[in-house]
């Protein structure tokens, strides 16, 4: 109920459609990845300082994480099968003996390969949610609001605190 | 740009890193210390308590105060305890999830304590060793003639089967060879064609050319009987050759086995031949806690490396390494000094390469122990170096006391028997080593002056009570065995001849009557293996003089009969030249 009244309060604000596209796209990826890592700092660093959506980013780091259920073994075999790799091999020792690979803790596999995995999905996310939250302004946002089930959310005392909250 | 900036927003970055960092080093000693007692909770399998935690940044290192590790098998008192524990800990290497020590220093180290509560335990221990021995000292426990008989490993059913076997073995082969001799029939044929061939007067040589042929093909015919006759005897000598020793142990068998086994008739086998182990071993256990400890410290590490292993099997990522620092292992203490408390002294050992990645480091951890004289002991020397890797662990250890001093010490206090031990002098030496995991080793300890105090509540243990009384001097040999992480230990000397032959003496009208019974049946075992042996072996004697007969009678057919033929003719021959060579000369 709560992320729902997140997300349409997300959704119906006048925030730009990009805000709300690297808000799912930043939260992918924050979801995706281990947790404790200098990426999730320089995340957590852009989505604060910059104006991005901060539900959506929510939203998506929520729904993203289920996923690593799923995922987190073929994306340690993709960080594996390049950490083992012999001709990256002089890359990664240069990169290990730096202070900024040490913090970065490229060198576990689940990390480097779920970081990878996850920058190569991001354009597509950006593009599709940017795409989604423009057909769901154009076709679906006026509909939605007439369902029932959506007025009685946005009659809920959640939703008013997120809309006093977002003035 | 203002546009994308979100002023506010840099602010509750520095906010929320600032708050997390502030909650990190806030209750970093409670993390210390909470991730110190699950995971050395999860190596013993019980209560670990850490009464404080302490950390200093620069140069990193944190201090343990007052740890108690309940003892699992005994959860009133702890297995091991500590007064304080000291890390200096290089800060880098943990960047890359490795612990390297430079000096770690445990001080107080106490074993067998009594803990102010009783500690929970998570994992069972093994049975207690008291009700074990309770069980052992009760009469009504001792086990029946026929238990005994099936549990024992009785030399008299080893001799039946060898008995056996070797019959079996020697009756097949004589009786096939048996089977191949000539007959009586053949042997009177050959007779009548030597007697034939010898007895005919031969009128010119070509006669007896012929006669001489055919005498050499019945030589041959005979000379094939008599190599089967040879066979036969040789395989008869064989068959006696094994089975006269073989016959003559199954003889002794049943006596050998009454001898053994009439200890358990007076009383119980554990009461009798391990009186030792169950006297001295608690006590000696306790002491080799001290001299085997560093193996206490080596089988959880070694579980430490497995469980790490299972845990990258689950595929939650794995951590690389790629440049020297990957010779680093995961875990290094480079030196580390530990005190031992032992009553009034202290025991200080030094540690150099601690670790369960020595493969990684190139050098085995070495400890050493050299205490000069003390107030308890003339001198305490103990050496030893262990490597583990994949394989699993290879280890040594010697050790050498003199002169510890024992007073006042409690041995065994059961309802059916107690024993103390009020003074008395202990040396021990020995060895131990491990080799993939197994565990082997002996070890001596010799007590002398000793004053030792018993009491029994029946007839057995009354035996044993005084015998122990009167004891002055005892050697104990022990054995090492087992695995790392389950080592046995075994005690013998001669205490325990010394009681069973005292035992024997004792025994009451129930137990005589039980002996009584165990001779019969044991005799009674070999009754039918020995009967039948001895009829064939006496059937194997007949056939053996058979042949004895007839290979004497075949020899003497070939040998005589055709030289005297042969001879005669010669002279006969010789004669008629002479009488020719006579005419010519003198007519």
């Amino acid at each position: 109920m709560q992320l729902l009244a997140k997300l349409l309060k997300a959704l119906n604000s006048d925030d730009s459609p990009w805000q709300l596209a690297f808000g799912v796209m930043l939260g992918m990826i924050m979801g995706l990845t281990p947790f404790i890592g200098l990426h999730s700092v320089l995340i957590l660093f852009i989505v604060l300082f910059l104006r991005v959506n901060l539900s959506t980013f929510l939203l998506a780091y929520a729904l993203f994480s289920g996923f690593t259920l799923l995922l987190n073994p073929m994306m340690a075999d993709i960080g594996e099968s390049l950490l083992t790799s012999t001709d990256l091999t002089g890359l990664w020792t240069s990169l290990y003996n730096s202070t900024f690979g040490q913090l970065t803790q490229f060198y576990h596999t689940l990390t480097l390969g779920s970081l990878l995995f996850s920058l190569i999905l991001a354009p597509f996310i950006l593009v599709i949610s940017k795409i989604l939250v423009v057909q769901y302004r154009v076709r679906f946002m006026q509909w939605i609001n007439k369902l029932k089930i959506v007025q009685f959310l946005k009659g809920s005392r959640i939703y008013q605190i997120y809309q006093t909250l977002g003035e | 740009m203002q546009k994308l900036i979100r002023w506010p927003g840099l602010i509750a970055f520095f906010v929320i890193t600032g708050l997390i960092a502030a909650i990190a080093i806030l209750f970093l000693d409670f993390w210390i210390k909470l991730a110190a007692e699950k995971s050395l909770e999860s190596t013993t399998g019980a209560e670990v308590n850490i009464a404080q935690v302490t950390h200093t940044f620069s140069p990193f290192g944190i201090t343990l105060s007052d740890i108690q590790l309940t003892d699992p098998a005994m959860p009133t008192q702890n297995q091991v305890q500590a007064q304080e524990i000291t890390a200096q800990i290089e800060l880098a290497p943990l960047l890359l999830r490795k612990i390297i020590i430079d000096d770690l220093t445990v001080s107080g180290v106490q074993f067998a304590q009594l803990r102010e509560s009783e500690g929970a335990v998570y994992r069972t221990a093994t049975t207690a060793i008291k009700e074990e021995l309770q069980e052992a000292f009760d009469p009504k426990n001792l086990p029946s003639v026929d238990e005994i008989l099936a549990k024992s490993p009785l030399k008299t059913t080893k001799a039946i089967e060898q008995t056996q076997s070797a019959y079996q073995k020697h009756s097949e082969i004589l009786k096939s060879k048996y089977a191949e001799l000539p007959s009586k029939d053949a042997l009177e044929n050959y007779k009548k064609r030597v007697a034939a061939i010898t007895n005919t007067d031969y009128k010119n040589p070509l006669e007896l050319a012929k006669a001489k042929e055919e005498f050499d093909t019945l030589r041959e015919e005979i000379s094939r009987d008599k190599a089967k006759l040879t066979e036969f005897k040789d395989a008869a000598n064989a068959a006696k050759s094994e089975m006269a020793p073989t016959l003559a142990k199954l003889k002794s068998a049943p006596g050998e086995d009454y001898a053994q086994l009439q200890g358990l008739i007076a009383g119980d086998e554990g009461a009798i031949k391990d009186v030792t182990t169950m006297i001295f071993g608690e006590k000696a256990g306790e002491f080799s806690q001290y001299v085997l400890g560093a193996y206490d410290l080596a089988a959880p590490m070694l579980n430490k490396s497995k469980e790490e292993l299972v845990e990258e099997q689950a595929y939650n990522g794995r951590w690389i390494a790629f440049d020297d620092t990957a010779a680093l292992p995961d875990f290094l203490v480079r030196n580390a000094d530990i005190s031992v408390k032992w009553q009034s002294e202290s025991i200080l050992s030094v540690w150099h390469d601690i670790t369960n990645q020595h493969d990684k480091i190139g050098r085995p951890t070495t400890f050493k122990v050299d205490s000069s004289a003390s107030a308890l002991w003339q001198s305490l020397k103990l050496n030893g170096d262990f490597w583990l890797n994949d394989t699993g662990v290879k280890a040594n250890q010697d050790w050498n006391l003199r002169g510890l001093a024992l007073s006042d010490v409690s041995l065994l206090e059961q309802e059916k028997l107690s024993s103390k031990l009020l003074k008395g002098l202990l040396s021990s030496s020995g060895k131990a080593s491990i080799n993939k995991n197994v565990v082997s080793g002996t070890g001596n300890a010799a007590l002398s002056q000793l004053q030792l105090t018993a009491t029994g509540s029946n007839n057995l243990t009354s035996v044993i009570a005084e015998t122990l009384s009167g004891l002055s001097n005892l050697t104990i040999n022990s054995d090492i065995g087992g695995t790392l992480g389950d080592i046995n230990l075994s005690f013998s000397s001669d205490l325990d001849k010394q009681l069973a032959t005292a035992m024997l003496s004792n025994l009451t009208g129930d137990q005589n009557s039980k002996l009584a019974e165990l001779k019969q049946k044991l005799n009674a075992k070999i009754e039918g293996p020995l009967g039948a042996t001895d009829s064939e072996m006496s059937q194997w004697l007949d056939w053996e003089k058979l042949a004895d007969g007839d290979l004497s009678s075949m020899q003497s057919m070939l040998d005589s009969k055709l030289n005297s033929v042969v001879e005669n003719k010669k002279n006969e021959l010789t004669d008629k030249l002479k009488d020719k060579l006579k005419g010519k000369f003198f007519n």
